[in-house]
């Protein structure tokens, strides 16, 4: 039996991470009705750093629950829950609560360049956006007041800027100044990283960061952004949340809009809600795993799949790896994860063949990684303690992110065999391969790493021999001007629903080589904007 | 040695506090209701040798002789070699707060200590636990003052 809730709001959001949340909190502020729905609980802060210590495996999902009705990738093996097809692993990790993967990332508010938005124009590759960046500019700086973001001034290779960052740049710690140092001689240009967190001083009743060296998977103390917190002030303007909500189905009218969507308890008993608007804000696998679980007579291969363009093109910035000695020590682990980017490989004519990167050293504590290592070699005693002390003080990480072209057949489906989880819905199942375009990039990221680790004073390098997911998962509900070949607008509006949008990365025609969380929620203040206006009318 | 063995050995100041270690005659007098058997003298002594550490924090110590299998602990306080993997076990235990099952041994890994494990005390003068505040905002800017 399905029990049609008695709310019909005039917004219903699918998700309450940063997509959603934003476009739940601008339409509650503007006084429309709007209700949430999240397929996974409330998160406690201090229950998950709890947790997260008293581990055995201190994962990047160690602090979170697992809630069987809303199944989420494992760490480090993500095949408990998505089903890699290959040939090679989309790796990702996803938080399915209330606040999103927010709650586990470096807090990097990156804004694309231009350039960014017209690849295909400037380069011959991949797509170019419906829009471009002047159009989202305005809409960037909205998205880091939300957010509390700290950034550079007037730094180059960063986005145009009509106005300063909200807060000032977090200072470098010793290890990014000396990075810095050492890429500027080899011509390079390293900026600190604009962030989503407080540094020196309470922003929004944040309090400024102490360095606990936990970013990810967890800030222990709020000083950085997460999208519980946009949850927390959506409701506070009346926005309702409904928590443990499960959608799997939006149901399409005989006009074409979305009716009500479908949803599941923990106890599978299923409910519909109707609602004039609808924004899917579901995370970029799950997102595009209900649209095209949705089949149905007025929509025969699933919810804005008339172009069958749903759940293709998925995106990532694989990621690259090199690790050296520093001949002097650099002390990572000291203040926040991530503090400055290696930005001037991000654009330029070599796009027409290789990647875009952007380059960071890490800042991680890596006591628990080299700690092992120091001990499967056979040490003991004093040689062991100080072997700890040294590598845990000396060991550079350079990491890269390298962009990824849209290729229609890396694609996430409904598991086709079947696979489902315990309320019976279909695992993601995902075809996934990375192209030489973005091999290339990372083999120029391995060569500069090898340069760079010379000025370090190291003996010897080591890259990784593969690649690595980075959470970012773009692209398979792409963004375009032709309804034959995309599925959203240049709004994040569906072609084929005229009340249903989209706040995702998964809208992202680019992926550009920087995080995408910043572009995500610019697009969402936009949208939210341009549905008030809609619901509005002044 | 090369230079990375050639490094200053730092008196030990786990969270600052001397109530929480266990020194040499400490750890002879096992704390109460824990480690409570015939040889914990010996085994903190050779778990001290293994470390590289004197003194141990106490309750570190303690959690990992209570977890152990009865052979493997007797193996680790009796002065003959230990086999390699009991070992590396107990090292691991000790400098990561997680113990790992030996074969044959039933349960999965359990963490046994976290702020106190000794891979942390290793670079304390430099490097804070994940999770725990490293020092007022900003801090990181400067070298760490070493000790």
């Amino acid at each position: 039996m399905t029990t049609t809730l008695p709310q019909s709001p005039e917004l219903c959001v699918i998700g309450a991470g940063v997509a959603g949340a934003l476009v739940a909190k601008r339409a509650a502020e503007a006084g429309m009705r709007v209700t949430i729905l999240d397929c996974g609980p409330r998160l406690d802060r201090a229950e998950m750093l709890e947790r997260f210590r008293q581990a055995a495996n201190q994962s990047l999902m160690a602090p979170y629950p697992v809630v069987e009705h809303a199944p989420q990738p494992g760490m480090p093996r993500t095949d408990d829950y998505l089903v890699q097809k290959g040939p090679d692993p989309y790796d990702q990790q996803y938080i399915r609560a209330v606040g999103g993967t927010t709650w586990h990332w470096g807090a990097a508010t990156w804004r694309f360049i231009p350039n960014d938005m017209r690849i295909k124009s400037l380069y011959g590759v991949g797509r170019d956006w419906p829009i471009g960046y002047d159009e989202i500019e305005p809409w960037y700086y909205q998205a880091e007041l939300e957010l509390g973001v700290a950034g550079p001034d007037d730094a180059p290779f960063d986005g145009p800027r009509s106005q300063p960052y909200p807060l000032p740049a977090a200072p470098l710690s010793y290890l990014d100044q000396v990075f810095k140092n050492n890429a500027e001689q080899l011509g390079e240009v390293v900026i600190p990283a604009p962030q989503a967190r407080n540094h020196s001083q309470i922003w929004d009743g944040r309090p400024p960061c102490c360095g606990n060296a936990n970013c990810m998977p967890l800030c222990p103390i709020g000083a950085q952004y997460s999208g519980n917190m946009t949850v927390e002030k959506a409701e506070a303007a009346g926005a309702e949340l409904i928590t443990n909500a499960v959608v799997h189905f939006l149901e399409v009218g005989d006009d074409g809009r979305i009716v009500a969507a479908r949803y599941l308890t923990p106890q599978a008993e299923e409910f519909r809600i109707e609602a004039e608007r609808f924004v899917l804000a579901a995370n970029g696998i799950e997102g595009p795993k209900i649209m095209l679980m949705s089949t149905q007579d007025n929509a025969p291969e699933g919810v804005g799949n008339s172009s069958d363009m749903v759940g293709r093109n998925l995106m990532d910035h694989p990621g690259s790896g090199s690790r050296w000695y520093s001949a002097e020590p650099v002390w990572p682990g000291r203040g926040p994860m991530i503090l400055s980017g290696l930005v001037s490989m991000r654009d330029g004519d070599f796009r027409r063949t290789t990647a875009a990167r952007k380059l960071q050293p890490s800042n991680f504590n890596i006591v628990g990684w080299v700690t092992p290592e120091a001990i499967d070699e056979g040490l003991t005693g004093e040689a062991l303690r100080e072997q700890v002390r040294y590598r845990s003080t000396h060991r550079m990480i350079l990491w890269g992110l390298h962009e990824q072209l849209p290729d229609p057949s890396n694609r996430i489906v409904p598991s086709t065999d079947k696979l489902t989880d315990k309320l019976g819905i279909p695992r993601p199942e995902i075809h996934y391969r990375v192209d030489d375009y973005t091999w290339a990039s990372i083999r120029e990221a391995h060569r500069f790493a090898e340069r760079l680790a010379e000025l370090y004073g190291a003996d010897e390098v080591e890259h990784d021999t593969g690649f690595s997911g980075n959470n970012h998962i773009m692209g398979a509900t792409i963004m375009g001007e032709d309804p034959g070949d995309s599925v959203v607008d240049g709004d994040c509006r569906t072609h084929d629903h005229p009340n249903l949008w989209i706040s995702s990365s998964s809208t992202f025609p680019s992926g550009s080589s920087v995080n995408s969380t910043l572009t995500i929620a610019a697009l969402a203040v936009r949208m939210a904007d341009k549905i008030v206006r809609q619901a509005r009318p002044q | 040695m090369d230079d990375r063995h050639r490094l200053t050995r730092r008196s030990f100041t786990m969270l600052g506090t001397a109530a929480f270690l266990a020194p040499i005659t400490a750890a002879a007098q096992p704390a109460p209701g824990a480690g409570d058997f015939i040889g914990f003298a010996d085994f903190a002594a050779r778990c001290r040798e293994l470390s590289g550490f004197d003194p141990l924090p106490r309750t570190l110590l303690t959690r990992l002789a209570n977890r152990m299998p009865e052979g493997d602990r007797r193996a680790v306080a009796q002065r003959d070699p230990i086999p390699e993997p009991l070992r590396k076990r107990v090292l691991k235990a000790l400098y990561t707060g997680v113990y790992e099952p030996g074969d044959g041994e039933d349960g999965e890994s359990v963490r046994i200590g976290y702020p106190d494990a000794l891979m942390y005390a290793a670079v304390d003068d430099s490097i804070n636990v994940p999770t725990y505040c490293g020092g007022l905002p900003g801090y990181w800017e400067q070298k760490p003052v070493l000790s």
